[in-house]
């Protein structure tokens, strides 16, 4: 016997005799667990060059702040007029592929041994030709707390031919994607038996590079740099003198300090200017100990870390914060006897660019005594010791760079923006850029990468001096 | 319930048209709490099936076309009721789930296995049994497949997401085996429906939709529905007012 559902029944024409129509049935089809499996595939949502571009990844070693957040290599030529500030990463893929995507499904399985990924919420994208893309929708993977050796599968994926370079992107979340290396060479992600095309349909990762390159991207268009005048980029800034490297640190001492021993441990001293040189390197370092002039700061990846001449600032702790406030005591030192002048940054910004709340909405600063900044309205985050923050002009200078088209034919990496600094005075900027769509538009720069940099006085380029409040 | 005030408030009927009783059964059916997976991949609830729509001026279209979307939403059987005339509203389901009881008119009261929508075992009855040996008349049976427009493969439709704050969001359901037999082509077919309010219930329904173009068939894979026809030697003019009723089939000849 068959079932089958009734589609219709006609009476013929004497009524004795009845057409029936119908179709054959099965009861599992009804079952609520049959529909809920397969999971959906999900559309193509991103793209056809009308959204806006996801924030810029520069595919670039260089992150700030033990890699919480992406840099990219910049470059200072003060030998012109005003000082040219160039930045170097790579240019996301702009032009749609014709290969066609596989179907994936929504969602993937998680095991809590075998790998390396952390407990966390993870986006997957499967590629079809590399970094050329275009790649699936985004699974979703939900790797659950308990252990940190977990592994993510991602099962069912289905071809519609073969693929030129089967490649996986990961992240977070769908603005920091990155790429995990094609599955003939990376070590992050291995694929299943192939189907009849050559392709895997099934793919497992053991772990998740945190940084590399973005997602192609059809929305991107062009770079936009924005420049904005650090007013305090931290308690103090100094030339530094005399280096002393050892094993696994560095003495570097600071002419006319007058600093209680250890005052500054613990505290993050960067790099803003090396002049000499173009390229301009991006140091953080936390300080270990410090006599009256003199800062002891690990090695870090540059050997010494700091070289005479440099121009280093002297991150705050933020030892004072509640639902509206920030501040350290340390605005007063022996370079700073009365701290911020008093309401003097009343209108400005505070940016919180590392630690707990970093990157949050900058808030605007309603009244400041000598060490504390109170901000209208209260934080999005609220901050705490570990929130390093910066004091911004509230006004900035956004270019936007001519259109850029790539292929992926040619090597990615190289000169994205090069734009003359927007200040012939000694000033400290901060630099974002942000990749912009055919209109100009881009994520909120505080998604984007970006860099602090500090411009010397134009006049005489080789006999700058600078102020000593950053 | 909006499905009969939309049926009401723009349609030839009125309140006192519908057979309420089973207005209440389908809704009453609808509510029933299920489990699901968030995009988190944690387990939720929610009704079964649910609908969320509107209807404006800058989106116009045909009451005919507005209770077909709304009907796709849930799987609903409109019928009337032979008893009183009244329109009657069920939704598809197993043959345990809609026909728990033996129907009157229906010459086989004996139960049949089925399995309920929660998977357990139930039994359900037939509203009519069609014998080749009797009540089907001789040489009429034919068994064709639906037309090629009528087989998708993928099933695609715009909705708005409660879980999202009801953004704008789409979902596209591919049957893999579907696709691969036919020549890895995506076959698209417009799927009218209207009032989807999340991924979990528009997966259910495009499964379904699939399964009922699809697996119909004697051989059990995904080469098409097969779609019965036959005259029969009986009178079966209970079965006019049950279209969507499950009914059985035996035929010797074919195996079944």
């Amino acid at each position: 016997m068959q079932l089958f559902r009734l589609l219709s029944a006609q009476p013929q024409a004497d009524g004795e005799s009845w057409k029936i129509r119908g179709q054959f049935h099965q009861d599992q089809w009804y079952e609520d667990a049959y529909g809920q499996n397969p999971v959906p595939f999900q559309q193509q949502a991103h793209g056809s060059g009308r959204s806006i571009p996801y924030p810029w990844r520069p595919g670039v070693q260089i992150a700030a702040f033990s890699s919480q957040r992406l840099g990219f290599e910049l470059e200072v030529d003060t030998t012109v007029y005003p000082a040219q500030i160039s930045a170097s990463g790579s240019t996301p893929v702009n032009v749609p592929n014709s290969t066609t995507v596989p179907a994936v499904p929504l969602q993937a399985t998680t095991s809590n041994t075998g790998g390396l990924i952390l407990p966390g919420t993870y986006l997957i994208a499967i590629s079809a030709n590399g970094t050329l893309g275009p790649v699936s929708r985004f699974v979703t993977a939900v790797v659950p707390a308990g252990t940190s050796t977990n592994t993510i599968t991602v099962s069912g994926v289905v071809w519609p031919a073969a693929a030129v370079n089967v490649a996986a992107y990961a992240g977070p979340n769908s603005i920091a994607m990155v790429y995990q290396g094609a599955l003939a060479t990376t070590s992050n992600v291995t694929g299943s038996a192939p189907d009849s095309f050559g392709n895997p349909t099934s793919f497992t990762f053991f772990a998740i590079s945190p940084d590399g390159l973005g997602l192609p991207d059809d929305s991107f268009h062009a770079f936009a740099v924005q420049q904005t005048e650090i007013v305090h980029g931290g308690v103090w800034g100094a030339v530094v003198g005399v280096v002393t490297p050892h094993t696994t640190t560095s003495d570097i001492k600071f002419p006319g300090a007058a600093w209680t021993s250890n005052q500054w441990q613990n505290y993050t001293v960067s790099l803003y200017y090396r002049p000499g040189g173009v390229v301009q390197p991006l140091i953080d370092l936390v300080v270990v100990s410090n006599s009256t002039d003199t800062l002891t700061v690990p090695k870090g990846v540059h050997v010494p870390a700091f070289i005479a001449g440099d121009v280093v600032i002297m991150r705050p702790l933020a030892g004072h914060t509640s639902a509206n406030t920030i501040g350290d005591d340390n605005f007063i030192s022996s370079f700073n006897p009365s701290g911020l002048t008093v309401n003097a940054e009343a209108g400005n910004l505070v940016q919180i660019i590392a630690g707990t709340g970093a990157w949050s909405a900058a808030k605007t600063v309603a009244s400041n005594t000598a060490t504390v900044l109170t901000i209208l309205s209260t934080w999005d985050v609220m901050p705490d010791s570990t929130s390093i923050f910066i004091v911004l002009s509230p006004t900035s200078l956004t270019s936007i760079t001519a259109s850029v088209l790539n292929d992926g034919s040619v090597a990615t990496y190289g000169l994205v923006a090069s734009v003359p600094a927007a200040t012939t005075q000694a000033q400290s900027l901060l630099i974002q850029i942000g990749a912009a769509n055919a209109a100009g538009d881009f994520f909120p720069m505080r998604y984007q990468p970006f860099r602090e940099v500090y411009i010397p006085a134009q006049a005489t380029a080789s006999n700058f001096t600078i102020a000593r409040q950053f | 319930m909006a499905f009969d005030d939309l049926i009401a408030s723009f349609g030839p009927f009125s309140h006192s048209d519908f057979d309420a009783p089973s207005w209440f059964a389908a809704a009453a059916w609808c509510d029933v709490p299920i489990s699901y997976l968030d995009a988190n991949n944690v387990t939720q609830s929610h009704a079964r099936f649910r609908s969320s729509f509107a209807l404006d001026g800058a989106n116009r279209k045909t009451l005919a076309q507005a209770v077909l979307e709304l009907r796709n939403c849930a799987g609903i059987i409109l019928s009337k009721n032979p008893a009183n005339g009244k329109l009657q509203c069920s939704i598809k389901r197993g043959l345990a789930d809609q026909q728990p009881a033996p129907i009157t008119g229906s010459n086989y009261n004996t139960a049949v296995a089925s399995v309920k929508a929660d998977g357990t075992a139930g039994v359900g009855y037939l509203a009519y049994l069609f014998d080749g040996a009797g009540s089907i008349k001789n040489n009429t049976l034919q068994i064709d497949g639906r037309s090629i427009n009528d087989t998708p493969n993928r099933i695609s439709f715009r909705f708005q997401n409660e879980d999202n704050v009801w953004s704008d969001d789409s979902l596209s359901q591919i049957d893999p085996n579907a696709y691969v037999s036919s020549g890895n082509q995506v076959i698209d077919v417009p799927f009218a429906v209207a009032g989807i309010p999340n991924f979990d219930q528009g997966a259910r329904r495009a499964n379904v939709e699939l399964a009922e173009a699809l697996y119909g068939n004697l051989r059990n894979d995904a080469g098409g529905t097969e779609l019965p026809e036959f005259d029969t030697t009986v009178k079966a003019a209970h079965l006019a007012s049950m279209v969507g009723a499950i009914c059985g089939i035996k035929y010797d000849q074919l195996s079944f």
